[in-house]
């Protein structure tokens, strides 16, 4: 009882001293200006650009995201075989891959490779690695030993262990983590643009920058379709394998 | 394959030796059955003869060589003479039977044959051929899990057919097939280890089916041999010994 | 038994190959595709690395920046970075929570007696729109949000205390009425039936036997908050991730591994403290 107070305690400290420090100005939503500039921003924004020209660069914008994500995924779910397969020892690097966030990946190696969706695409990879990495060394690991050991003893080597008994055993598993990995990068290679990284989030960013509400509001409807549309496909591969 | 064991002690625990002190000479191709209670040590004879289980103490001399004494490497190498089959094969649940049985030869294929075997399945026609001899040529392509436990058991054993090892070590093959399925099989078993002069040992729980096959059968009861003898040898009263309740326990 | 001696019999032919063969060829034009779409380019890769300003940049990066000035103005947006994630929390519970017990099918009196119709039109109809309003607040990113919302209140926390608590409320909200509609009913219904007003059967019926679960969620959700007040930094809404941001921008690498080591320091902390408050609770 007296940890739940202390714990109490800590979260009331916690939450005081979070609003006191932050200069927050909640009464910028109650000044004249300002509403009058959203309510022009929120009309704008119900009529988005649907004009052909700009419904295809959208629609490009969109397959560059598709394709961002996918390519990552598929990248992260090779170099992560390898690693469940030969490479338990980097353990440590996945972590360091895992902990640093795709954006802040994507915002590090702008610099390396400059604007576009090459970098956004190798942010995803450099994180996906390290979630999916660890995933897969996980299944592996928890199988059971059965099929694997039937095939030692009768000579296979290790590589030969790994695609006829390993492998097989954990696939539906390793499929399911890597759509649903699939799913979550997206959404981010949905916002990665917002640092110049591709996609439709640099779209985003662009427009907004010179308040084209209705162009960004075309924009924020087309990412919330393509996650939709993709939640939607990776459920229906997840009900396939299950 | 010649294999002889002198003095030798074994059992998965390192603490507890679940066969004590077990010498035994094994020609090249003969037929053994191994036969006795639950708990006698028949599988951990056979793996401790399928180079999957170290000895205790003792020798296991294949040709005479001791392979526990050298390097691991040459051990391995080695495996691809034996074959062990369990009494459940072992088999991932998604893998196809075909793939499954050329898993038998990984140890005479070398990497990227075997991976080439994997991505697209090879020598189709002696596979289902050795399916075949089990009543199983329609399986070929069929998923292990929708097998049924007979139709498994029985993949197990053309797995085992399949396989180029010399010496088959093979755990309770009957133990999941119906009468007339388990006479079949045993006839097919021993047909082909004496075609390909193979040296074949296996464990029963069918005392009869063992006696009729086998021309040596070895009784083991807690981790001893009870018997070693030909089958006209063993009168009715050594099989209720061997499986009679020790007086005191229960 | 029919043993079979050709190589083209009917039998032989792999159910599967042609699948096979079709899979591998649409993976490979899909790989292909993929490529050109992203600008892959490894060799840029590599290249980039022999350019001067990405060597000196990663150059850089050893030894961090550890000047008084700096580390301290880093610790200042490190708390602010915390601070932010706190306030939208708070803010995403408050909005939460009630939306939550108002879609909560247990606590509609509309609904009492007549479970068959899930209570009034108006009030079902109620809960449909909170349910896709609910749906529609946390399936656009918190980063767009926090776009959209700097160019309404201009750059600083406001921006990302708001975007948190929008996302995330929408998150609370549908979270919190899944634990409160999984629990046992009969204690609410049964305060109801005394008479007991909507907010005292939740006091006394309902939040008894889910208040860990909540608060387990909650200090989790809280966890999250604070690597996502990170990622909103880039856009301008303050704290770590915006000067992360700047000091990129300045190509000053021995500042973001300063930074970086702080990003991973308060991630770790984040997640001892979440586990140490739950424990607590518990």
């Amino acid at each position: 009882m007296n940890a739940r107070l202390l714990a109490l305690f800590f979260l009331f400290v916690l939450i005081i001293a979070s609003f006191v420090s932050l200069d927050l100005h909640f009464l910028v939503f109650f000044e004249t200006d300002s509403v009058q500039s959203m309510g022009r921003f929120l009309l704008e924004f119900m009529h988005p650009d649907l004009e052909p020209q700009f419904i295809l660069k959208v629609w490009y914008a969109s397959l560059e995201t598709i394709a961002m994500s996918a390519l990552s995924t598929l990248i992260a779910a090779f170099l992560g075989l390898l690693i469940a397969f030969k490479a338990s020892g980097v353990r440590p690097l996945l972590n360091v891959l895992r902990a640093v966030p795709e954006l802040v990946w994507a915002s590090l190696l702008l610099i390396a490779v400059g604007l576009g969706p090459f970098a956004g695409t190798l942010a995803l990879a450099l994180h996906t690695t390290g979630v999916l990495g660890r995933l897969y060394l996980e299944a592996i690991e928890n199988q059971t030993d059965g099929p694997a050991c039937a095939l030692r003893a009768a000579g296979a080597s290790s590589a030969q262990v790994f695609f006829f008994a390993r492998l097989p055993q954990a696939l539906p598993q390793l499929v399911s983590y890597t759509v649903y990995r699939w799913e979550n990068n997206i959404r981010a290679a949905a916002v990665l643009g917002v640092v110049g990284a591709g996609g439709l989030g640099q779209m985003l960013s662009f427009h907004l920058g010179l308040f084209q509400m209705n162009k960004a509001a075309t924009v924020i409807a087309a990412t919330l379709i393509l996650v939709a549309l993709v939640d939607s496909v990776s459920d229906m591969i997840r009900r396939h394998l299950g | 394959m010649r294999v002889e064991l002198q003095q030798v002690s074994a059992g998965p625990d390192p603490a507890h030796s679940i066969l004590q002190n077990i010498s035994l000479r094994i020609e090249e191709g003969e037929h053994i059955a191994l036969i006795g209670p639950s708990g006698a040590g028949k599988t951990t004879l056979l793996h401790l003869l399928g180079l999957s289980l170290a000895p205790h103490a003792g020798q296991v001399l294949y040709e005479d060589r001791d392979y526990w004494a050298g390097r691991a490497g040459l051990r391995h190498r080695y495996r691809a003479h034996v074959m062990i089959a369990p009494q459940t094969p072992p088999l991932p649940p998604r893998q196809r039977v075909v793939t499954a049985i050329q898993a038998a030869r990984l140890a005479h294929m070398g990497f990227w044959a075997s991976l080439r075997a994997w991505l697209a399945p090879r020598d189709l026609v002696e596979v289902r051929n050795v399916l075949a001899e089990f009543d199983l040529a329609d399986k070929l392509f069929e998923r292990v899990d929708r097998l049924s436990g007979g139709e498994r058991q029985r993949v197990g054993l053309a797995r085992l057919a399949w396989s180029l090892a010399d010496l088959w070590l093979v755990d309770e093959p009957l133990a999941a097939l119906d009468p007339v399925r388990a006479r079949q099989a045993m006839q097919v078993m021993t047909r082909l280890a004496s075609e390909r002069e193979i040296t074949l040992i296996a464990s029963f729980h069918q005392v009869d089916l063992a006696l009729e096959f086998f021309p040596r059968v070895i009784g083991l009861r807690e981790g001893h041999i009870f018997f070693d003898a030909a089958p006209k040898d063993i009168r009715q009263e050594d099989v209720t010994a061997l499986f009679e309740n020790e007086k005191g326990s229960d | 038994m029919i043993r079979v001696r050709s190589d083209d019999h009917p039998a032989l032919r792999d159910p599967a190959s042609s699948g096979r063969v079709f899979f591998v060829g649409l993976f490979v034009l899909a790989i292909w595709q993929m490529a050109r779409l992203t600008e892959f380019d490894l060799l840029g890769l590599f290249a980039a690395f022999t350019d001067p300003a990405p060597r000196n940049f990663l150059l850089g990066f050893f030894p961090p920046a550890h000047s008084v000035a700096f580390l301290t103005l880093a610790l200042v947006e490190t708390w602010r970075t915390v601070a932010i994630a706190t306030c939208g929390m708070f803010i995403a519970g408050l909005i939460g929570l009630p939306i939550a017990i108002l879609l909560t099918r247990v606590l509609s009196l509309s609904a009492m007696g007549r479970p068959q119709r899930g209570g009034a039109v108006f009030s079902s109809f109620l809960r449909r729109v909170l349910r896709s309003l609910m749906v529609f607040l946390r399936s656009v990113p918190e980063l767009i949000w926090a776009l959209l919302l700097v160019r309404v209140v201009g750059l600083g926390p406001t921006a990302g205390v708001l975007a948190i608590a929008i996302s995330y409320s929408g998150m609370l909200g549908k979270v919190y009425a899944e634990i409160f509609e999984s629990v046992d009913p009969l204690p609410t219904l049964s305060l109801l039936n005394q008479g007991a007003s909507r907010l005292q059967a939740f006091a006394f019926g309902l939040l008894p036997q889910c208040s860990d679960e909540l608060i387990s969620y909650s200090v989790y959700r809280w966890e999250c908050a604070i690597r996502s007040s990170v990622i909103l930094g880039f856009v301008g809404a303050g704290g770590l991730g915006q000067q992360m941001d700047l000091s990129m921008k300045m190509f000053a690498g021995d500042e973001v591994c300063t930074l970086l080591i702080l990003f991973v320091l308060l991630v770790a902390f984040a997640d001892w403290a979440s586990q140490a408050l739950r424990k607590a609770w518990e």
